[in-house]
């Protein structure tokens, strides 16, 4: 029989290390891959796409939901309303930029009145969202 | 009596478990909070008023988003996978080529996507989305509006 030696004294806690180790490791890991987002408004399907353009640096948020109505932040409106509920907030903060999440099961109608509106009151550019095709 | 006046023994390492007990809170925070970025965006920049020169070979092309979602070019139905293809002939029969999509009621934002992304991908730079209603009129009187 080989002789070891007498066995070594474990501290008191050194099992816990690696574990809080992995688990800070995992913490930081969501810390730098994810993004925090605002809670949504609606729950959106976003139609799902191949093309991914430069990211714009800040844009204001609008939602159109499958149901038709448009959601900008604690208001909702039909549609066709849209404008009125938008264009007061984008005349006086000034704003040049949107991002539409729009649902893909929404009517692209009414996506497209509400580009045409968006251009109404001088917005300069119009940004999609979609996902990434799976 | 003689029992308060002994001070509080502690035991010389601090225990683990709360702390441990928070790291795990954060890690839960952060994993139900983190959304991955999966979303892509599309940009568009709204046409500016008048145009001072108009290109002479000028072509518009209508794609039709029909209210079952097919999209049709010149009366033929393509499939979504198809239309870049399609897209590259229309680029190529005028020096200047306007995209308008067209759509019917009930046409839904998917397969307006699909034809956007075909038109991108085919190096179309104008695109003009119009209810159907409306591109009828422009249709029929030959006039043309850029969209993009």
């Amino acid at each position: 029989m080989i002789d070891f030696g007498p066995e070594r004294q474990k501290r008191e806690y050194e099992y816990l290390v690696p574990l809080i180790n992995v688990v800070f490791l995992l913490i930081i890991f969501f810390l730098v891959t994810g993004t925090m987002q605002q809670a949504e408004p609606v729950k959106v399907d976003l139609p799902q796409g191949a093309i991914d353009e430069t990211k714009p640096a800040e844009a204001v948020t609008v939602y159109l939901g499958s149901d038709g109505f448009v959601y900008f932040h604690d208001q909702v409106a039909e549609a066709r309303f849209a404008p009125y509920m938008l264009r007061s907030f984008f005349l006086k903060e000034g704003h040049r930029s949107v991002q539409i999440r729009a649902d893909k099961n929404a009517d692209a109608e009414v996506l497209i009145d509400m580009m045409e509106h968006m251009r109404e009151i001088n917005i300069e550019e119009i940004i999609i969202l979609t996902e990434h095709a799976k | 009596m003689g029992m308060l006046d002994q001070p509080i023994r502690r035991s010389r390492k601090m225990s683990m478990t709360p702390m441990i007990d928070v790291v795990f809170l954060l890690l839960i925070f952060f994993m139900l909070i983190n959304t991955f970025g999966n979303t892509q965006v599309l940009r568009f920049a709204t046409p500016a008023g008048e145009r001072k020169s108009i290109e002479t070979d000028f072509s518009l092309a209508p794609v039709y988003i029909r209210t079952d979602n097919s999209i049709q070019i010149d009366g033929q139905t393509y499939p979504a996978e198809a239309l870049a293809a399609e897209m590259q002939k229309i680029k190529s029969r005028a020096a200047e080529v306007t995209l308008m999509i067209v759509v019917e009621p009930g046409a839904k934002n998917q397969a307006l996507i699909h034809v956007i992304e075909a038109a991108r991908s085919s190096g179309l730079k104008n695109i003009a989305m119009k209810k159907i209603k409306d591109a009828e009129a422009i249709l029929h009187t030959g006039a043309g509006e850029a969209g993009e």
